[in-house]
């Protein structure tokens, strides 16, 4: 992938912290599966750069992506993906949406779906993207279907106010 | 040189307390994010960071597991210990198998520190590199740089040594309402 410079065009880099939290599936209980970690996003859902991190500032994981190829990068190595969900698949165990996800990130619905929007944010995907307090720098995205899926994202200051 | 003075800290020092500055740089060096907090320690393998800003958030190793607590997210990860300690920084200060778990090597004084490198082990790629900084025998900085090139540098204040820390201090309870989150 090209390295992405930071005046990639897009309106520079947001950070937080995320939790990721999927309730056990009911065919294989026990299953619930989570992932909470600083992140620091760049660029958009074309063509960016997303790195996990954990409090003590050590790198999790870095995910970069473009024209639909992703490439996921942990300690155990690289590894290409021929889609963004295809990666959040091998990250989560469950397809997410994360191409919608990174759009969603920026407070804004993905373009390439269709979006209903409500008093609380918008619906997409079958998700609800609750923007109520978005200006505090609080994000949350909820799939009802199963397996349930909340992923809670608490913005730095900084990045929340544009 | 700097190894003495860290195998007579590993090895002297039984617990300590200290107020920390973390700086963690980008691999590209162009996003920096600072944080500050507390950090206790106990050995062999108790340890607590205390961040205060810019959000509260606490990582506790209790011996047997290690939990990361978020107040904003009121949530609560915890793995085991095993996996978490081995060739961390935390390791390094809390823990009692240092020539066991790291090579050490004494490196050039810099920024009015004389500098120890420890490299794990235990190549499991999390960490290129440790670096403990002594200011004489006082410990001053760590220095992490992960497997991916991102350097998290601690820096110790007013570091308090075999200071009286009851088991509480590394004792975790989840607060009530808050989500606890198994981690593999």
């Amino acid at each position: 992938c090209a390295t992405l410079r930071d005046d990639a065009g897009s309106d520079g880099s947001i950070s937080g912290r995320l939790a990721v939290q999927i309730a056990e599936p009911a065919d294989r209980p026990g299953d619930a599966r989570n992932v909470s970690a600083q992140f620091e996003l760049r660029g958009d859902a074309a063509l960016g750069e997303l790195n996990l991190s954990g409090p003590l500032g050590n790198t999790l994981a870095q995910a970069r992506w473009q024209q639909g190829q992703a490439e996921l990068l942990t300690t155990q190595g690289t590894r290409r993906f021929d889609s963004l969900d295809a990666m959040s698949q091998e990250m989560l165990g469950e397809p997410l949406p994360l191409a919608a996800l990174i759009e969603w990130l920026r407070g804004r619905p993905w373009a390439a779906a269709v979006s209903h929007a409500n008093d609380a944010g918008f619906e997409q995907l079958g998700w609800q993207i609750d923007l109520s307090r978005y200006a505090e720098g609080w994000l949350t995205a909820r799939r009802a279907q199963p397996p349930a899926t909340t992923v809670r994202v608490r913005l730095d200051r900084s990045a929340a106010v544009p | 040189d700097a190894v003495d003075t860290l195998r007579e800290f590993v090895r002297d020092v039984k617990t300590g307390r200290a107020d920390f500055t973390q700086t963690v740089t980008s691999p590209d060096g162009a996003k920096k994010k600072v944080s500050t907090g507390q950090f206790e320690f106990a050995r062999p393998d108790r340890f607590r960071f205390a961040y205060a800003k810019p959000f509260e958030q606490l990582v506790v190793g209790d011996g047997q597991q290690v939990w990361l607590y978020d107040a904003d997210l009121n949530q609560v990860s915890v793995r085991g210990m095993s996996g978490a300690l081995g060739a961390t920084p935390a390791a390094l200060l809390a823990g009692k198998s240092l020539d066991q778990d790291f090579e050490l090597s004494a490196q050039p004084s810099a920024q009015g520190l004389d500098w120890a490198l420890a490299t794990p082990k235990q190549k499991d790629g999390a960490f290129q590199s440790l670096r403990v900084g002594f200011r004489g025998k006082v410990l001053a900085a760590v220095e992490i740089v992960d497997g991916f090139g991102q350097r998290s540098v601690l820096e110790f204040r007013d570091m308090q040594t075999n200071v009286a820390l009851g088991e509480q201090a590394f004792r975790f309870v989840p607060p009530k309402g808050a989500e606890v989150l198994k981690q593999p």
